[in-house]
């Protein structure tokens, strides 16, 4: 059977599997090594790709070019290592006693649903089948949001869901305006809402509809990846979902969206011309840098801080494709890459905070970690430093070429905005982590943070900081050869 | 010659509307009841009560003046009056060269007037009550009332009813958007101009209530016929006006018997249809306190609003 | 007669969404959802049959089943379970909420005019009243503050893409309407148990007290 098909299987049989109820081990068993055949497959499929022989199914309503096998490897990457991690943090949950069979189902079970919806995401060419899975991970993760069953729970998967609904319902209308727009052109049946189909006939699409329909799909698919001012759910949702699924949407949702905005985008380059989703995207890229950085500076919880940092790293890619050249559309794609590679060992260690102090609030956590949990510390500090783009590191790489394309292009104002903002937020992150890292360690007269243990998680953690912090100096070849085709999709494609 | 005839259509039409009043008023009564599970009056209920209150003793408060008396009378003028401007059988006013909408909106208000006006002149608390609560319900329905009835104006392009009936006569069935929004927003106003729940109720005397029953609650015997006859009269004007302007078909173009015939079945029918739909919306709303009326009139006002704007877009 | 019947469809759901800004009780506005869905199911019909299109004809007999019978009937069995009826005082009283719904509909009216189909005949007022719809349910999610409400804003937002939908396109692909359907009940679905743990947790439908995430 095809492969592409077969990659998205393994997530769903896993997720069902891990839905039943059965002893933990198998179920842990299950969950890692079903997300590893996904990963494995992920790796095939876009080998296949790689090998010009592109995979498709159902009457390409699934289809892999450069962006979809990039997109689809990332999500495979960050689902293994957010499944192994999982494993780690439930055990120690366990331990406490805080883990009902009946959330222990849910999380084996919407952890990898949620990965395939992801997968979903990536490969979809029929534009209505890429909404319907975007709404499946909104839906399977809004049940990962309330494990902890909090209020503040509640309160962060009402907005969640409630915007992300708000967001999916411009993004629908979107879908049927630009479909509306190239209304006798398309043909007929489930071939017409192709993303092919649509650039095949791009010039012929009518402009004031399609305008109108990229506006409510930028804002809509925009909101699922977290870009300003569509971005309030974000740090409510970060901070109150169990890190492992945090990492999920921070990387695999945030990917899944962005290469939404993508699509649309590269639709709008073809039928009206560069300047007008650019723009868009450009003011929304920016919007979103600059809002995170407030923020940053006045922030009161771990997870949140990492969510804001998020927002700026969409905002960056955002910005890197909206500047409408093709090294800011490498500098975006490299971005997502290294963002990838990099940002899950900043959950995993401030998950590993979180969960040893039994709360991600700074007031919990401030005052020498460093000697309490001197792995975990030491690890976001790393994290900390590649994520707000410290050379030698990729994302300092990738920035740099962003700020080339703007200052040599000419968006020369926007882009010393861009670069003030990314100066102010390195300052104030590193503020924040210092306050929490450095110092003399503070005495805890009641419920003390456990003592660290180098448990899977940790392991997990250790080995996601050693690849990003090889992925500076090496990236496999076969790796750069889809970043190469995904620039080539997002910038050649005229 | 014209104008005798006019006139002589005019008295007609009063006097035929004037006969048929009654019987719609209890024939919503009866159709509520219906609804309660309970049999209701007799449909000539209504006769019979304006009969026995012809014949009771003429009671009149000591300490008002003149518009004590002339309240009832104008009031019943003003209905009256009312009556010859709109379209009923035939797709023209017996008097509508004397005017169209603003004329009829304003003899209504001069009537609400008069009432309101010698409700106050008694001097008694009641009175003075129901007449502010009337004229703040009036304040907001009549330009919401007007607003709904210059939508339809805008799209035949006069003012005149006559007018207005024969043009959607001529164009037969075509629908837009803001006849819909018209209708629902007249509809409201209707139901408040004809002091129904969810407005007001029509049968309660408790003082916490009451608004139209408080003004004539000085009222007795002939003075009280006139004003209840007046009361029913409006109500069967309102009803025909929304007959008017959105389901004119079937009026009559000529004045053949046969064809007037048919405009009598077809008014008879639609009148029919549109108190069931006022008995419907009596019994499936409870009474809004007085504060809240304004806002349904100001959902009214919105839809007319509405209803007009639609038309330019 | 087709013409006919669209625009009475089209501009009855446009009444519907006017009243439930007026609308303070619960019931009545869920009703009026109902109401509107099945307005929406017509007019699917009514192109179906004129069009000859017969998957519409399938998307409309969903409609009806799904939005205009069971999500009112879910949303009111939830309001029953919890108890609590009628709307509390929103943002913006109903007079100045209904001025600003007013001009909505005029802006999209206003909007709606640059499509394709020109400036006049049905679509012009299909769309028009879909924008408007849309732009009064965004407006309702803003301003109310009842859990039920801010569901029913999103519910009828849905219903104005959808008209949207069938009104200029005359419909997608069924698989993909069939999808978004699934979705939207699914949606709803979850909607509903989050209410209940709501009501559950803090003793009110009122998300406005569901504010203790802050910057």
């Amino acid at each position: 059977m095809n492969v592409l098909v077969w990659t998205l299987v393994a997530p769903l049989v896993t997720a069902a599997i891990g839905g039943l109820p059965g002893p933990r081990r198998l179920k842990e068993a299950t969950l890692v090594s079903g997300l590893a055949v996904t990963f494995l497959l992920c790796i095939t499929t876009a080998r296949q790709f790689l090998e010009a022989r592109p995979p498709s199914a159902f009457a390409d309503a699934l289809r892999v070019d450069g962006l979809s096998a990039l997109v689809l490897v990332l999500c495979g990457f960050v689902g293994l290592l957010s499944g192994t991690y999982g494993v780690g943090y439930l055990r120690r949950n366990e331990a406490r006693g805080l883990v009902t069979p009946r959330l222990r189902r849910e999380f084996y079970g919407l952890i990898p649903a949620y990965v395939f919806a992801m997968l979903l995401v990536s490969v979809s060419n029929n534009l209505g089948l890429l909404w319907i899975a975007v709404e499946l991970t909104t839906l399977a993760s809004v049940f990962l949001i309330t494990f902890h069953d909090r209020d503040t729970s509640l309160e962060a998967a009402w907005k969640f869901l409630v915007l992300g609904s708000l967001g999916l319902a411009f993004a629908l209308l979107g879908t049927v305006l630009m479909f509306a727009a190239g209304r006798g052109d398309l043909g007929e049946g489930m071939a017409a809402l192709h993303w092919t189909r649509f650039m095949e006939v791009a010039p012929k699409l009518h402009p004031f509809t399609l305008r109108l329909g990229v506006v409510f799909a930028l804002i809509g698919y925009g909101t699922k990846a977290g870009l300003a001012p569509m971005h309030t759910w974000k740090p409510d949702a970060y901070r109150e979902a169990p890190s492992p699924a945090v990492v999920l949407m921070a990387v695999g949702m945030l990917n899944g969206a962005l290469y939404c905005v993508l699509r649309v985008h590269l639709i709008s380059k073809a039928a009206l011309g560069p300047e007008f989703s650019s723009g868009l995207l450009l003011t929304l890229g920016l919007l979103s840098v600059v809002i995170a950085t407030p923020f940053i500076l006045i922030q009161w919880n771990l997870k949140r801080l990492l969510a804001y940092s998020s927002i700026e790293h969409v905002g960056i890619m955002a910005v890197g494709v909206g500047l409408g050249a093709e090294a800011g559309a490498f500098g975006a794609l490299l971005h997502m890459t290294y963002h990838s590679l990099a940002k899950p060992v900043a959950f995993f260690s401030a998950g590993t905070l979180g969960q040893l102090h039994r709360s991600s609030d700074f007031d919990r956590i401030r005052g020498g970690t460093f000697s309490r949990a001197p792995i975990a510390s030491s690890l976001f500090v790393l994290s900390a430093v590649i994520i707000t783009g410290s050379p030698p590191f990729g994302l300092f790489f990738s920035e740099m070429t962003i700020l080339k394309a703007g200052f040599f292009g000419s968006h020369v104002t926007a882009t010393s905005v861009f670069l003030v903002a990314l100066v102010v937020l390195f300052c104030g992150f590193a503020y924040q982590v210092g306050h929490l890292v450095l110092g003399s360690p503070r005495e805890f007269t009641e419920d003390a943070p456990d003592p660290e243990k180098f448990d899977l998680g940790m392991a997990t953690a250790v080995v996601a900081a050693v690849i990003a912090v090889v992925s500076a100096f090496y990236l496999p070849g076969p790796l750069i050869a889809l970043i190469r085709a995904a620039t080539e999709v997002v910038w050649g494609s005229l | 010659m014209d104008t005798v005839l006019a006139f002589g259509a005019a008295l007609l039409q009063a006097g035929g509307m004037l006969a048929v009043a009654p019987l719609l008023k209890t024939a919503i009564k009866k159709m509520k009841a219906r609804l309660q599970n309970r049999k209701g009056p007799p449909l000539l209920q209504g006769y019979y009560d304006l009969l026995k209150l012809l014949r009771k003793e003429l009671v009149r408060s000591q300490t008002a003046s003149w518009i004590y008396v002339a309240g009832p009378r104008v009031y019943f003028a003003a209905a009256l009056a009312a009556t010859t401007l709109v379209p009923v059988l035939y797709a023209g006013a017996p008097l509508e060269a004397a005017g169209g909408i603003l004329l009829l909106v304003g003899t209504l208000a001069l009537g609400r007037f008069a009432l309101a006006t010698a409700a106050l002149d008694t001097g008694s608390p009641f009175g003075g009550m129901g007449a502010s609560r009337d004229m703040t319900i009036a304040a907001l329905a009549e330009p919401a009332l007007m607003l709904g009835l210059f939508a339809s104006a805008l799209a035949a392009g006069s003012l005149s009813l006559g007018v207005m009936v024969r043009g959607l006569l001529q164009q037969g069935l075509s629908f837009h958007p803001s006849d819909l929004l018209a209708f629902a927003g007249l509809f409201i106003i209707v139901i408040a101009e004809t002091g129904r729940i969810p407005v007001d109720n029509p049968a309660t005397h408790l003082e916490l209530t009451m608004i139209h029953e408080a003004m004539v609650l000085e009222y007795a015997g002939p003075d009280l016929a006139l004003v209840e006859w007046a009361s029913a009269l409006k109500e069967l004007l309102y009803l025909t006006l929304l007959v008017d302007l959105f389901l004119p078909a079937g009026m009559a173009t000529s004045v053949a018997p046969v064809a007037l015939l048919v405009a009598l079945l077809a008014w008879a029918g639609k009148i029919f249809l549109l108190a069931i739909l006022v008995t419907i919306a009596e019994s499936t709303n409870a009474k809004l306190r007085l504060f809240r009326v304004p806002e349904l009139v100001s959902v009214s006002l919105g839809l007319a609003f509405l209803a007009l704007a639609i038309r330019f877009l | 007669m087709t013409v006919n019947v669209l625009i009475l469809c089209a501009a009855g759901m446009l009444v519907t969404a006017l009243l439930m800004v007026g609308q303070k009780a619960l019931f009545t506005a869920i009703r009026l959802y109902g109401a509107q869905s099945l307005l929406l199911a017509i007019v699917a019909a009514t192109i179906a049959i004129s069009e000859g299109r017969h998957e519409l004809l399938v998307t409309a007999v969903l409609t009806v089943t799904l939005k205009a019978i069971l999500i009112p009937w879910f949303l009111m069995r939830t309001v029953d379970r919890i108890g609590i009826h009628r709307e509390i005082e929103p943002f913006l009283n109903v007079p100045a909420s209904l001025l600003i719904c007013l001009g909505l509909t005029v802006i999209g009216y206003r909007v709606s005019t640059g499509f394709q189909e020109g400036a006049e005949g049905v679509s012009h007022h299909l769309i028009g009243v879909a924008l408007s719809i849309l732009l009064i349910g965004l407006f309702l999610m803003v301003t109310r503050r009842k859990a039920i409400t801010q569901i029913l804003a999103l519910l009828t937002v849905e219903n104005a893409v959808f008209l949207v939908a069938v009104g200029v396109t005359s419909g997608m692909p069924l698989i993909v309407e069939l999808g978004i359907s699934f979705d939207v009940i699914l949606a709803v679905l979850i909607l509903g148990i989050l209410v209940h743990r709501i009501v559950d947790r803090f003793e009110s439908m009122d998300v406005s007290r569901l504010s203790n995430l802050k910057g």
